[in-house]
């Protein structure tokens, strides 16, 4: 009895002196004049870390008196930030490939950064569109900058040209298109014109083909959803009777995983997906371009544009508990722009929107999909629809309507009835929006 | 026997103030946003709604009657063929064989193995395009049978199931050959003695005497698979059309990812009561807490 | 002699069997996992089928140990684990004593609060416990990682501790204390040595359960340095790519310690109770 009570004693001694150790780190910083700031970054590989620390790296070479704390984060990490910043023990620069800034605009977990911006070079080195688009998207409605840009994403198709020329068929047009996958098509060998991202993610993508294909350039127009257009359901009309016909049977639930794996093993010719990609698929066919190539979203035959999002997600944000707001705006300013952002957008897969670095960097010009689509991004014959990224509601909406799409692919469900659905739920969270707004 | 019973309490201490401090305490916090309507888009509409979850759960929804069916196939699906199966295998494993100890560290392997590999070996044997069972079936001139296995409506849950098996009967025959060993081997030669056989050996000493190992096993791995997310998830994520959607996919899918924080919640504790009687039925049923020293 | 070919023959059939089909299951994506570690990325996506690699490189191991920093990842989880087994294999030998072999009135809500504790995961609590951790000034630190983890396993593995402890006759326990054995040393030196075989699979299963954890440590740690092995080999599943050849690799490395242990702690396994304890 007396052995086990001293036993537990000294156990909780032990406990006691670790539980101190806990704390401490917290206080040793910030004692010899220095200003710490604490940078986190999201979805990170070995290379995106070996990035972000090198920038840092030179960047406090310059600035001695600042000491960056880098935490790279694997995989997503939005709940881990929500948890984060719920007990205020949020990052002080977050640098991120999709931060919620709704919800934390919202929560008041960031700090609107337009007044630094005005004053900053940042100004005039970003695209004036992109600066633009982050105002529109501002949920207060009072066009506030609550998180510079890194890039956008740019959407296409990743084909197999050696099929399509095989067949004699061309990708720029959706009826081309939708001509040439039949043709591509070969079940005995594996082969399939097509892939459908019928599983995580679907229905997000499938909006940004639909768009593409009716040229239709806003979600709501006049207050009124446009999802369930006519032009669209014909779009997923024939695009939906293309499962288990052109495309192989697991398309149902295919996430990317399965849908770069089916490109890259050879068994799809067509698979739609960002830039980000191009790593795998050089990897996966050892750079012979006449096996794979990304082109912009095909043009319907409506409008004859290119119809596609602006998406810039990537950014990075400041947040309320960061105790050197200035400083931390600087080295935002300095991550977001220049050879840091460069890098950033070569791994994450975007078009940078700094002019300078759009003006000069050899990789854009290089690599050929980001040639094609900065050249596409900047002509006459593009149009971005407008999404409506910042109404809060819309990503339960794209999870639920997933197990929907799939009755849609194998003929349960008609495409209108899905997409009287989809609109009419897009419908009740605008009209909520707005309804709290007055 | 007073002081045998200060003593229980004095053992006890350590483990209820852990408990109580990091299980209970959250989860009661947990449990309260089950009465609110709170969501991660919204947080400043936060507002107490009673019931009102519960009712929309019961009414309004029409996957969660889904997700329990879904669910009450899978635990009973996993525990019945891990049971068996594991039984089977801790038997063999008891036996005296040559390089028994290397079976057995193998043996422990898929259970110590963690869910990313888990997962992204059963990814490479089931894909369609790339999957060794599909490269295999071609090698063989077998080409027809080729299926989608982890995305075809009718394979899904087997498929699933038995990558979920790979996992479980080694747990269960390392818990049960733990059981096994207890029991003293006197019995066994007494009744040899007294001319049983193997079979009947079986039924009367073994099973008995693993009992408790085997309820209590049986429970708590009933109890994990009614709740293990990580498997189904990365594989199917609870698709397609929702054939392997069970509910506590349903609810990382609804506080999760869809951020409905107050609604998951109240799926939580549906969650919860639906374990919580299921437990008393099992043990009620079997009659736990009585040793077996006879 | 007809008699033991009879034996041998059924042993063969009753035995060897199962015993190969079973170890042909499980030892097969083990196998296939090893040989996945040793080629390059490139080709485990193409659709040639092959088993064995066509050469046996280790870049893949290099390159994980060192590049991707799986060395440090290693050494936090053996910290949290080890850490982790030491206090739950203490304290469910305590409370599964408790359990078997006294009375006392808390008895049956104590046997309820463990099992309620298991029906939900930790995970959707994830909020409130940082919360809790950030008070506490335990956030961000291996040793709350750790007292998270006992507070996870130590339910069951009370429970099991329980089992394995009734399945030893009070005789021992009436004997020992005869001979003059005090509570503490009947439970230490006759009890346990008894349940041997039952601790062993404690060890092994809280081992696993902290090595393996990975939500937790995810969300709790702010320092990456101090993330687990678990954390650390999500590294390697990229947004648009996942390393195979190298997640295999680390998956690998990540396999050896529990295996190890359990190899080291399998011959506790050990046949029959110590049947001279109660004789004399």
């Amino acid at each position: 009895m007396k052995k086990l009570l001293v036993l537990t004693l000294v156990v909780f001694m032990i406990a006691g002196g670790l539980f101190a150790q806990g704390g401490k780190e917290a206080e040793a910083a910030a004692s010899d004049g220095k200003i710490t700031l604490t940078v986190w970054q999201d979805n990170t590989t070995p290379d995106r870390q070996a990035h972000l620390e090198k920038t840092v790296a030179d960047y406090m070479a310059t600035h001695p008196n600042i000491d960056v704390k880098v935490t790279s984060l694997p995989n997503s990490a939005a709940d881990k930030m929500m948890v984060a910043f719920a007990a205020n023990q949020g990052p002080d620069i977050y640098f991120s490939s999709g931060p919620e800034v709704s919800d934390w605009v919202e929560a008041g977990y960031i700090i609107p950064l337009d007044e630094y911006v005005e004053k900053s070079f940042v100004k005039d080195r970003l695209l004036p569109q992109s600066i633009a688009d982050v105002k529109s998207k501002d949920i207060t409605g009072q066009d506030r900058i609550w998180f510079l840009p890194l890039g956008t994403a740019f959407y296409v198709l990743w084909v197999r040209p050696d099929w399509i020329n095989a067949v004699g068929g061309k990708s720029d047009t959706w009826d081309n298109l939708f001509d040439a996958i039949p043709k591509m098509t070969d079940k005995s060998k594996d082969q399939y014109g097509l892939a459908i991202r019928g599983g995580k993610g679907s229905v997000t993508f499938l909006e940004r083909m639909m768009y593409s294909y009716s040229g239709i350039d806003s979600v709501f127009i006049d207050g009124k959803c446009t999802i369930n257009d006519p032009k669209n359901v014909e779009f997923v009309d024939r695009y939906s009777k293309m499962y288990n016909v052109y495309t192989a049977e697991g398309d149902l639930n295919y996430g990317w995983t399965e849908l770069s794996a089916a490109f890259d093993s050879g068994s799809a010719g067509v698979i739609i997906h960002n830039l980000g990609s191009g790593d795998n698929h050089v990897k996966a066919f050892n750079n012979d371009l006449t096996k794979f190539e990304a082109v912009p979203l095909p043009v319907g035959p409506y409008t004859g544009k290119i119809t596609t999002q602006f998406q810039q997600e990537a950014g990075l944000v400041i947040s309320k508990t960061c105790k050197h707001p200035d400083e931390a705006f600087e080295l935002g300013s300095y991550l977001a722009t220049g050879a840091s952002v460069s890098g950033f957008c070569r791994m994450y897969g975007l078009v940078p929107v700094d002019k300078e670095v759009l003006a000069k960097d050899a990789w854009l010009k290089d690599l050929p999909w980001y040639d094609m689509a900065s050249k596409a991004m900047l002509s006459d014959n593009i149009v971005f629809y407008n999404y409506y990224s910042w109404l809060p509601g819309k990503n339960k909406v794209y999870q639920d309507l997933v197990p929907d799409f799939q009755q849609v692919l194998v003929g349960k469900l008609s495409a209108q009835d899905f997409l009287d659905d989809w609109a009419g739920r897009f419908q009740k969270l605008y009209d909520e929006f707005y309804a709290t707004k007055k | 026997m007073r002081r045998k019973r200060i003593f229980a309490y004095f053992l006890i201490f350590p483990t209820l103030f852990f408990l109580g401090l990091f299980c209970f305490y959250p989860m009661i916090r947990g449990f309260l946003y089950a009465f609110t309507n709170m969501e991660r888009t919204r947080p400043l509409r936060t507002a107490f709604i009673g019931l009102g979850n519960f009712k929309d759960i019961f009414t309004n929804d029409k996957v969660f009657y889904g997700t329990v069916s879904v669910s009450v196939r899978w635990v009973i699906t996993e525990i019945c063929c891990q049971l068996v199966f594991g039984m089977c295998f801790a038997l063999i494993l008891n036996c005296r064989f040559r390089f028994r100890g290397v079976v057995r560290t193998l043996c422990f392997a898929p259970w110590a193995v963690s869910g990313a590999l888990t997962t992204i070996l059963w990814f490479l044997i089931y894909n369609e395009h790339i999957g060794l069972v599909n490269q295999f079936l071609s090698y063989i001139g077998q080409a027809a049978l080729r299926k989608a296995w982890v995305q075809n409506i009718t394979t899904v849950f087997p498929a699933v199931a038995l990558a979920e098996l790979w996992r479980g009967i080694p747990f269960f025959t390392i818990t049960l050959l733990g059981g096994l060993q207890g029991i003293p081997v006197e019995l066994y030669e007494s009744a040899k003695m007294d001319g049983g056989s193997d079979w009947t050996n079986f039924w009367a000493i073994t099973l008995p005497f693993m009992k408790e190992s085997i309820v209590f096993a049986a429970l708590m791995r009933s109890i994990w698979e009614f709740r293990s997310v990580d498997l189904i998830m990365t594989m199917t994520d609870g698709g397609p059309m929702r054939k392997t959607l069970t509910l506590p996919i349903y609810m990382y899918q609804e506080s999760v990812v869809n951020g409905r924080i107050g609604y998951g919640a109240a799926l939580t504790i549906i969650l919860f009561v639906i374990l919580t009687v299921f437990v008393y039925i099992f043990l009620k049923a079997n009659q736990f807490g009585k040793g077996v020293n006879d | 002699m007809k008699q033991k070919t009879k034996n041998n023959l059924a042993r063969f059939f009753v035995l060897y069997i199962p015993l190969f089909l079973f170890m042909a299951f499980i030892v097969f994506p083990l196998l296939w996992a090893m040989s996945l570690s040793f080629r390059d990325g490139a080709s485990i996506i193409s659709k040639e089928f092959r088993f064995l690699p066509k050469s046996f490189m280790i870049d893949n191991y290099r390159y994980v140990w060192n590049t991707v920093k799986l060395s440090q990842f290693f050494k936090n989880s053996l910290i949290t684990s080890f850490g982790c087994v030491f206090f739950v294999g203490l304290m469910s030998l305590m409370n599964g004593y408790a359990l078997s072999r006294i009375d006392f009135g808390f008895k049956r809500p104590f046997m309820i609060i463990l099992l309620m504790t298991q029906m939900v995961p930790m995970v959707f609590n994830i909020s409130a416990i940082f919360i809790l951790m950030t008070k506490l000034n335990l956030n961000n630190s291996l040793f709350g990682i750790i007292l998270l983890h006992i507070a996870a396993s130590l339910p069951y593995n009370s429970l099991m501790m329980k089992s394995f402890i009734s399945g030893v006759p009070r005789e021992i326990d009436e004997a020992a204390s005869l001979d003059g054995c005090t509570q503490v040393q009947t439970l230490w030196h006759v009890i346990l040595p008894a349940v041997r075989p039952g601790f062993v699979t404690v060890i092994a299963y809280s081992f696993i359960t902290c090595w393996n954890e990975y939500l937790v440590s995810y969300t709790l740690l702010t320092d990456a340095s101090k993330f687990p092995i678990s954390v650390g080999l999500k590294y390697l599943q990229g947004e648009f790519s996942t390393d195979y050849g190298a997640l295999a690799a680390g998956c690998v490395i990540a396999l050896i310690p529990p295996v190890l242990l359990f190899a080291y702690v399998q011959r506790h396994l050990v046949e029959g109770m110590n049947a001279g304890a109660v004789k004399g």
